[in-house]
This record gives structure tokens, sequence and C-alpha cells, in this order.
């Protein structure tokens, strides 16, 4: 997942400078970081960034309250991630109804914009806002203290989070499925698999050291089912591809 | 000078560093994190430029922290501090455009390596539309001394932006007859490599305001504010188009 803390020691790495866009002659936007040493990475379009950098920052904020004992703040934060990243998904969702779909150079899908360069397309935009739902889920997941367990204010706020971001994700990926033809999202969806698999361990980690009891457990027990069958749906929609 | 908790915030601020996740066969997490390039180092910006853009991501991302922290008002202040920060940020520029010698001919003395002014003034560009989509990230507020401010901002920046642009293409050169790029100040581009840059920048905008437009029901001054954005940003769009046309087969 792109947590926070990629950012925060993408920052220190930096030694606090903001870097050049284009020392090699390349125009574009202030970009500092690069994804496998040659290629560019595509910046997301910003009616989609905007949400999940302030969900992103609002989760890490909740973190902070939640390690500062301050848990009803930390509840408080996690319920305006959980609207941050339903607004992400609408814009994204607005993003793929309106841009067409992207092609590579050899005419094939590979989820960056097509013709624009240094922005992602929306499948990549997409992928993100699956990304950040995750992020979501998971931290609210690691929220979770048996001994907030009775509180419901605590409670409902996590197990909305949980849900909110597992039942939209679903929502997702079924108006992806729609959008089938052609199979353009085929190279970007399987990258939810691993996710998922994490989202799961996570879960399970979680009731096993956490012991959660009654209404709490079953909410948790809830949440790994529906993570369990995300995961069977992405692999019947865009089963990966034998040899890879 | 700058705290590690300022940097965190920059490195978060309003729109800059999220990465698209899976480009080509690389999906998803696999992919690893975002990292600095292992070749050559990016330049640095010359800190008369660097410190005003750093104080405004800064700021934009307090503004933001104050608005999802559902205090609205107290946003007023970082916005207009950016607004300040940025305007000042592009009078350093064009102080650095006007006062940076060429480049000499052979390699430099070993050290940081500074980007160039056009680079410079590339990164107070792309500043300045971070401001904007930040501004329209937040106009849905009902706070009126934010709203007032946010489409203050929007505006302001923008006929900056626009003033930077015509006074660019003022300075620059013309391409001489042999070779389509202009030498270069110091590291990186010319003006005729860096300035159709704002393009693809421009036309982000263009879409996000576009889509809070289209997904949302502003009030009618605000949505009066968002429109005229727009045409000011596609107008600027043509503008750069017409003046650093983008290389054929590019």
């Amino acid at each position: 997942m792109r947590s926070l803390g990629t950012f925060l020691s993408l920052a220190v790495t930096l030694g606090l400078v903001l870097a050049a866009p284009s020392a090699s002659g390349a125009p574009g936007p202030a970009r500092s970081d690069q994804v496998d040493g040659d290629a560019a990475a595509a910046v997301l379009p910003s009616v989609v960034n905007s949400r999940i950098v302030r969900a992103e920052a609002t989760l890490a904020r909740a973190g902070r309250y939640a390690d500062a004992n301050q848990r009803n703040e930390a509840a408080k934060r996690i319920t305006v991630a959980r609207a941050r990243t339903t607004q992400a998904w609408n814009a994204a969702k607005w993003l793929i109804l309106k841009t067409p779909p992207s092609l590579g150079d050899d005419g094939v899908a590979d989820g960056t914009a097509a013709g624009a360069g240094i922005y992602a397309g929306p499948e990549d935009t997409a992928f993100a806002v699956l990304s950040l739902q995750h992020d979501l889920v998971a931290g609210a997941v690691q929220m979770i203290v048996q001994a907030d367990g009775k509180n419901k204010v605590l409670r409902k706020a996590w197990v909305d989070a949980i849900v909110a971001g597992q039942v939209k994700r679903k929502t997702a990926i079924a108006f992806i499925h729609k959008r089938k033809k052609p199979n353009i999202w085929g190279t970007v969806m399987p990258g939810l698999v691993p996710e998922l698999t994490d989202e799961i361990k996570m879960i399970n980690g979680k009731i096993a050291a956490a012991r959660p009891k009654g209404a709490l457990r079953k909410s948790m027990l809830a949440a790994r089912s529906r993570a369990l069958k995300a995961r069977k749906l992405i692999n019947k929609y865009w089963p990966p591809v034998p040899g890879d | 000078m700058f705290s590690l908790r300022t940097m965190a915030l920059v490195a978060i601020a309003a729109a800059f560093v999220v990465v698209a996740p899976a480009v080509g066969g690389s999906n998803g997490p696999s992919a690893g994190p975002a990292r600095i390039n292992g070749g050559d180092a990016p330049a640095l910006f010359p800190s008369l430029v660097n410190t005003r853009l750093v104080r405004a991501q800064s700021a934009l991302s307090r503004a933001t922290t104050d608005f999802d922290e559902s205090q609205p008002a107290q946003a007023v202040v970082p916005m207009g501090a950016a607004v300040s920060n940025l305007t000042t940020g592009w009078s350093a520029a064009k102080y650095v455009i006007q006062t940076t010698p060429p480049p000499p001919p052979e390699d430099g003395p070993a050290g940081p390596v500074y980007a160039g002014p056009e680079d410079t003034a590339f990164a107070v560009l792309s500043a300045q539309h971070d401001a904007v989509t930040t501004a329209v990230g937040m106009v849905e507020t009902s706070n009126d001394a934010l709203s007032n401010s946010l489409l203050s901002s929007i505006q302001s920046m923008q006929a900056l932006r626009e003033n930077a642009v015509r006074y660019i293409h003022e300075i620059a050169p013309p391409p001489p007859p042999e070779r389509g790029i202009q030498p270069s100040g110091q590291e990186g581009g010319s003006w005729e490599t860096v300035m159709p840059g704002l393009v693809p920048i421009l036309a982000d905008e263009i879409q996000m305001i576009q889509g809070r437009q289209a997904m949302n029901r502003f009030p009618p001054p605000v949505q009066q504010a968002l429109t005229n954005a727009r045409l000011q940003a596609l107008e600027l769009k043509d503008l750069v188009n017409e003046w650093w046309p983008p290389v054929p087969g590019d």
C-alpha cells in the first residue's frame, strides 16, 4: 500500500529540497520521484489526487491520535478519511466515464493516459483509489482495541470505515468489470489481489492478537469474508496470466 | 532551516507526489514504493525560489489539514500565506531569470547541480497550479471567509501565472533557424522544451474544475467563479500552445 510513510521517507531522502522537474529536458510538473529508475512515474489527475492525498493525510493523523491514546479523536479522523475516500472514488468514476481508455504505443492498454504523458490514465487512477480503500480498511482495522469494543461510538467509527471501504470497493469492481470492452483493465486489476491478501492477513492477525468479542468479532469476521469474496471476484474477472 | 515535520507536510501537500501505481506489466504493490532515480541526481532549485516553494506547499498542506479537521476558518490564513509565498516565489524566479549568466562551455566544478532559470520558473508555474487545484478541492466549504479566500486565491494565482507566461514569452528568444532548441541557462531545458509542459498541467486543472462542477452543486457565485477559472485556464492553454507549439513527433 502506498502509505504516508512512503512520502515521509521520500521527503527525508530528498533532503528537504524540491527537485527540478525537468533536469533531463523533459518538461512536466514538479515531481520528486520516479519509479524503476528510467521511466518517469505518471502523476494522478488532480481531481482524484487531491482527495487521495487528503484521505491519506487524515489517516495518518488518525494514527497519531491513536498512538497518543486519544481514540475518540482518532475515530473522528477515520470518519473524515472515509468521506474523502468516497469522494475519491466518485471522482475516479467520473474520470472513467469521461476519459477515453488508455492505449500504449503498441495499441495495447497499459493503464497510462493516452498521449497525456505525465498524467495517469483512468485505469491507474482508479487503481489508486482501490488502494486507498484498502488503506482505509487497514487503517481502521489497526485501530481496533478490544478494551474499547464496548464503546459504541468507537466501534461504529471503526466498523463503518471498514464496511464503507469494502462495500465501495465491491461496487467499484463491479463498475469496472462492466467496462471490460476493450479488456483494458486486465493489466491493472490483478494488482489488487496482493492488497486483498494483505488485508485478509491483517484482519486475521488482529483477530488473533486483539481477541475481539461479541459484535466486534462478528464485524471483523464479516470484513474478512468480504475481502475474501472480493479477491475471488478479481481472480474470476481478471484471472492471472499463466506463467506470470 | 526546515524542520523534518515541515518537509513531511510538504511531501503530503495538496497534490503532488501520489504517483500512478501500476504502469505496464508491474502492477500494484509489487511495483514497490516510489524512489529517486538511481542515475543523475535531480537538480536543486536556487534557494531564493526554493524557500518560497517549500513554504507555499507547506501552507497549502496546513490549509487542507485545517479544512479536514472541520476548522475551515483557520484555513484562511495558510491559504493566504501560500498565495503570498507563490507571488514572492515568482518575483524571485524573475530575478533568477534576469541575473543568471549562461552556463560555462565546459563542466563546472563538482558539487550540487542547480536548476537553470527555465526549470526554476517552471517549478513556480507548477506550484501555482497546485495552489489552484488545492483551492478548487475545498470550494464546497460553507464558511464564507474561506470561500472568499479560496476564490480570490484561484483568481490571483491564475492571473499571476498568465503574467508569468506573458513575461516568459517576451524574454524568450525565438528558436534559431538550424536548431529547434535554445541553449540552456544551466542544468535542464530551455523555454522551448520547458513551456509545452504547462499544457498537460493546464488540462489537468481544467479537468479538475469540470469534474467538481459536474459532481457537486455549488451556489451560483461559486459556480460562476469556477466557470471563469476554467475559461481562463483554457485561454492560457491555447496561448501556450500558440507560443510554444508541440514539436511534431513528440
